[in-house]
Order: C-alpha cells, then sequence, then structure tokens
C-alpha cells in the first residue's frame, strides 16, 4: 500500500527535526520544535488539500489534528502533579525520608533499605518520575562524604544514584495515574474489555525492576572502569563516624503521606467503585492542602510542567502526522522492512521496540503519543501484520522501552538529575541505562505480557494460558545472559577506544539476544522470526552503543 | 494470581541481591538484607498491580 507523497514529506520533517535537535544541531526546546514541526506539517497539508479538495478540505485539517489528542493522561499526569505538590508543600517527602532513616536501624539493615530507596519511585507510581527524584536525589547525595553521613563509599553512592534514578526515570511507565503506559492501553482496549484496568502495568513494571537492578550491576562493573577519574564525589572518610540526617517533619507530613497511600489505594482498586484516578488524586491533595494549611507557591514549586508540556507537544505533532498522512507513510515505509527478507515482521519489530531508546529525548510521551498509533496499526486495524494477542506482547515491550527512555537523554533527560548529583559530566550513565532499556526491559516485558499478564486480560470469546515455566526460564535466560557477559566485560574494560569497542560488542549481543526472545514471544518457534528478531535486534544495538560516549567532555555554553 | 506474586517475589529477591551486591555489600547478612529488601518491594508492587 502506497501512501500520500505528503504524508513521507511530513514525516520526513519530523523525523528529521527530531535527529537534529538530538544532535544539538538544533538549539531549541524539544516541545518547540515540535509545536513547529506541527505547525508546519499543517501548512504543507493544508496547501495539499487546499489544491485537491478546495477550501473543505482545508478546514478540516485542525479538526483531524485535535482528534488525536488523547486527554486522558494529560488529565491525570496535572492531577498527579498538583498531589505531589501538595505532599511537598506540607513536608510528606520529608515524613519519607525520616522513615527511610527509621527503616535502616530494623533487621533491613543499610542493604536492605537501600534496597527498597533505589526501587522505591516504582513503588509510589507517580505519573512523572522527577517528582520523587527531585524530592530524594538530594537525600541519597547525603548519604556519601560531602552529603554529611559519611555512610558509604563513592563508588557505592554512584551505584546507589544512578540505580535509584534509572527506576524514576521509567517509574512514570507503569502509574496507573496519568502514566505513559496509559496510552498504549487506551489502544489495546479496542479488543481487550479490560486492558484500562492496567494490561500493561504488570509486565512494565517486572521488567523495571530487574532492569533496575542490571542498571546498578553495570554501573558497578562497566561504567566505573570506563570513565573511572569522570566523578568528582569525595570518597567515604576513614575514621569519621557515620552522622544520621536531622530532618524535623511536621505531623502533617505523616498525614499527608497517609492520604496520598490511601488516595493511591482508592485510585488503583476502587473500592467505592468506579471514581476517575483524576477525581481521587485532586480531593486527596485538597484534603491536604486544607489539613496542612498550604500555601499557593509552595504548592505550585511542586508541579513540573515539562512532562506536561511534552506530552501535549507530542500530541500536537501525532495529530498533525495524522491529519497529513505521516503515520501512513511510516507504516508503509516499515511495510518495506518487514519485506525485506532478513528483517522481515519480526527484525521490523525488534527494531521498532527499541526506537525511543534510539531516539532518547526529554520526555518519553513526545514520541509515545506519535508512535503508539503506528505500532497500533500494525495489528488486525489495518496492516495485519500482528493479531491481538501479538499486538500486546509488543506493546509491552515497546512500552517500557518507551517510557525509560528519558533517562539517558541528553536534551534534559532525567537521567541528568541523577548526573548531576553523581558530579559526573553528561553520559556518565548512558551506556547503563540503554543497555538495560534495550537487552534487558523490552525482552522481559514481552515475556511477562505473553507467559503471565495475558491469563488475566481475556479477549472477546479468547482465553489466554498462562506459562509459568516458559517465563521462568527466559527470565533465567535474559538475566543470565546479561549477568555473565556484563561480569566478562568487566574484566577488560578500561578508558579509552578499547574499552568502548568492547562495550559496543557486548550491546550488539545483547541487542540480537533482545530479538529473538521477542520474535520468539510475539511468534512462537518460528526459526526465520528468530533470526530476523535478531537481525533486528543487532542493527538496534548497533545505533543504540554508538551514541554511548566514548569519553566524557564537558558541554560547551550553547549561547557562547 | 499466586503465579503473578510469586513472580514479583521472586524477581525482587533477585534484584534485591544484584543491587546489594553492586554497591560492594558482599557478606552473607548483607546480601540477605537486600534479597529482603527486593522481596518486599516485590510483594508490595504486586499489591499495587491488576492481579
Amino acid at each position: 500500500m502506497m501512501a500520500n507523497p505528503i504524508g513521507y514529506l511530513t514525516l520526513a520533517i519530523f523525523l528529521a527535526a527530531m535527529i537534529l535537535t538530538l544532535l544539538r544541531k538544533i538549539n531549541l526546546p524539544v516541545q518547540t520544535v515540535l509545536v513547529l514541526v506541527a505547525l508546519l506539517c499543517l501548512g504543507i497539508g493544508a496547501v495539499a488539500r487546499g489544491a485537491a479538495e478546495g477550501w473543505n478540505g482545508v478546514l478540516a485539517l485542525p479538526n483531524e489534528m485535535m482528534g488525536g489528542i488523547i486527554l486522558h493522561p494529560v488529565t491525570a499526569l496535572l492531577a498527579g502533579l498538583f498531589m505531589a505538590g501538595a505532599l511537598s508543600a506540607v513536608g510528606g517527602f520529608d515524613a519519607l525520608k525520616t522513615l527511610i532513616g527509621k527503616l535502616q536501624k530494623t533487621p533491613l539493615g543499610l542493604a536492605g533499605t537501600l534496597v527498597v530507596l533505589i526501587e522505591l519511585p516504582m513503588l509510589a507510581s507517580l505519573p512523572c518520575g522527577r517528582i520523587l527524584a527531585a524530592a530524594l536525589l538530594p537525600l541519597l547525595f547525603a548519604f556519601g562524604s560531602e552529603g554529611g553521613m559519611n555512610l558509604l563509599t563513592k563508588s557505592q553512592l554512584i551505584v546507589l544514584i544512578g540505580a535509584f534514578a534509572r527506576n524514576a526515570f521509567g517509574s512514570c511507565g507503569p502509574s496507573p495515574v496519568g502514566g505513559v503506559g496509559q496510552i498504549g492501553e487506551g489502544f489495546l482496549g479496542s479488543f481487550f474489555p479490560t486492558a484500562a484496568d492496567g494490561i500493561l502495568r504488570a509486565p512494565q513494571a517486572f521488567a523495571l525492576m530487574i532492569g533496575t537492578a542490571l542498571t546498578a550491576l553495570f554501573l558497578k562493573l562497566i561504567s566505573q572502569k570506563l570513565y573511572p577519574n569522570d566523578s568528582s564525589l569525595r570518597e567515604k572518610r576513614a575514621g569519621a563516624d557515620a552522622q544520621a540526617p536531622a530532618i524535623r517533619v511536621p505531623w502533617t507530613g505523616y498525614v499527608a503521606l497517609a492520604i496520598f497511600a490511601i488516595s493511591l489505594f482508592v485510585a488503583i482498586f476502587q473500592p467505592f467503585g468506579k471514581w476517575p484516578v483524576q477525581t481521587v488524586l485532586v480531593a486527596g491533595a485538597l484534603l491536604i492542602v486544607l489539613i496542612g494549611r498550604a500555601r499557593l507557591e509552595n504548592l505550585m514549586a511542586g508541579v513540573i510542567l515539562l512532562p506536561v508540556s511534552a506530552m501535549i507537544a507530542g500530541f500536537m505533532a501525532a495529530g498533525a502526522l495524522a491529519a497529513t498522512g505521516g503515520f501512513d507513510a511510516l507504516g508503509s515505509v516499515l511495510s518495506l522492512f518487514a519485506k525485506f527478507p532478513l528483517l522481515g515482521v519480526a527484525g521490523m519489530l525488534a527494531i521498532f521496540v527499541q526506537i525511543q531508546t534510539m531516539i532518547p529525548l526529554s520526555c518519553s510521551r513526545i514520541l509515545t503519543a506519535a508512535l503508539t498509533p503506528v505500532l497500533f496499526l500494525f495489528g488486525p486495524a489495518k496492516f495485519g501484520f500482528l493479531t491481538w494477542e501479538q499486538l500486546a506482547v509488543a506493546m509491552a515491550a515497546y512500552m517500557i522501552n518507551a517510557t525509560t527512555s528519558c533517562g539517558p537523554s541528553p536534551l534534559g533527560g532525567g537521567g541528568m538529575m541523577g548526573e548531576g548529583q553523581m558530579r559526573v559530566e553528561s553520559g556518565y550513565i548512558k551506556g547503563a541505562y540503554t543497555y538495560a532499556a534495550m537487552a534487558v526491559m523490552a525482552p522481559l516485558a514481552a515475556v511477562y505480557m505473553k507467559f503471565l499478564n495475558l491469563a488475566k486480560f481475556p479477549g472477546p470469546d479468547v482465553v489466554f494460558r498462562r506459562n509459568w515455566p516458559a517465563l521462568a526460564g527466559y527470565v533465567a535466560l535474559v538475566l543470565g545472559a546479561s549477568v555473565i557477559a556484563t561480569q566478562l566485560l568487566s574484566r577488560v574494560a578500561a578508558p579509552g577506544d578499547r574499552g568502548w569497542r568492547l562495550q559496543a560488542a557486548l550491546f550488539l549481543g545483547a541487542g540480537a539476544l533482545a530479538g529473538v526472545v521477542l520474535a520468539l514471544s510475539v511468534f512462537g518457534f518460528e526459526f526465520a522470526a528468530a533470526l530476523q528478531g535478531g537481525v533486528g535486534g543487532t542493527l538496534a544495538a548497533g545505533w543504540i552503543a554508538f551514541m554511548v560516549p566514548r569519553r566524557l567532555i564537558p558541554e560547551p555554553a550553547t549561547f557562547l | 494470581m499466586a503465579a503473578g506474586f510469586i513472580t514479583f517475589a521472586l524477581g525482587g529477591a533477585v534484584s534485591g541481591v544484584i543491587i546489594a551486591w553492586s554497591m560492594d555489600f558482599r557478606s552473607r547478612k548483607e546480601l540477605a538484607q537486600g534479597a529482603v529488601g527486593g522481596l518486599i518491594v516485590g510483594l508490595a508492587m504486586a499489591l499495587l498491580l491488576p492481579m
């Protein structure tokens, strides 16, 4: 099927703008670029429509663009940020810090407490990882020498901050309160009647939990050897006693935390019947504001506009592409990929699920809003490459990979907050973050969806069966291969070009395995599909490995 | 339902051990504490998910 030529033009403009922004050839905020791209695409579409259909065609364009904007995740995100602002304003996050300090004195010890702390963003399920990261990263820094507690060494602190940030900047995916995954759940709802209950949440959470651990391992064994002198953190002071932080928490902080937990419970489990998530969160936040007598400026300080503006700009660009045939063109191009024998549908999918790690933007919502409709069209709704079951598996892999992509983004991505606390140049975490997303999280989300999760979300007249041994086998394969490969590479990892090339070889092997596992999950035991998946995974991994910096260089000031 | 809880509990425990090891906690007691921390995270997450 050939798409409209205007669609190819608008698609080319969109992709060129995104890649040039990523390579810093365009020095504008990505939201601004997206809005300009949307306007340009609409202008081109208007000229083409005007010539073909007259004024009626031109006037229909804005409506077609606005029709692509899904308001639910936007309003849920705003409600979540409002709740976070209320929590922050009345000392809820300070109460959380104090509770963590107390946890450390239980039998869980320092090691267990730090594990809980690192995975806390996933549990908190907030709609943007920046909320908790902004609140807790200074606390993590305080565990080191400069921070005053002198509990952890420099190496431990790098792993703690890096792994926490990895978890935080993937936690927006499985969030039920305006999470990125809800965009995909909306589309899967076309077939799975209960998809909106959270069909993508468990696969993403499972992959994120394991992926966070692999990120910690990669930071310890590889990143610290490739960039050994690039963190200006001080080493732990020998002989000095550890000191606990002295935080005075008002009682309203603990109450606010309890209200937040109850609101989350009500939003997720709906014990009082079907209430919109937004209603529950806003009611909880208002209660916190009333009890804590929060001031408006404190409340607004907790609201982070980047993810909201990113999502709206992404939807605008997606709407403009949809209205001018850009998605049809992308579907046609990927269909051509699928006809190339070495790639096929499996290879094309293996590339597609990694596409946002290949083009990491400051907020994953930008491209997710634009690309989820394309993935949806691969299913029975249009191209028919995939059945609904296969589409759900591919969607799970795509979504966790997409949602974690703000972590390694050099365009103001979330990971840069962690890098700032680690006192390293931008790019330090990129290898660990992209490796975990590509090699671990995407395949694990796929196998979890295929062998366990689909059984809980039956389609009309279709009941899927769970296969626990298959899930255990694939998890052991992906996790075992990653741990062993990382350990082997750590023995030869060293600064410089050779170390970087060895790391790239690790990426290629891991990418091939991820592609094979994805193909086997989607298509079952088909040798050709597995081979094509491996080729697609290798190509995607090559691109991703190329974007990991060989050495860290201080950022030039853009306006000098 | 049980399969989901077991999967998250095991996944959490394994990830807890890997994180603890990566942070230079190498004694058996510390690795066990990491595993328990991960187990708590896994079970708590499973409770929050549609099982």
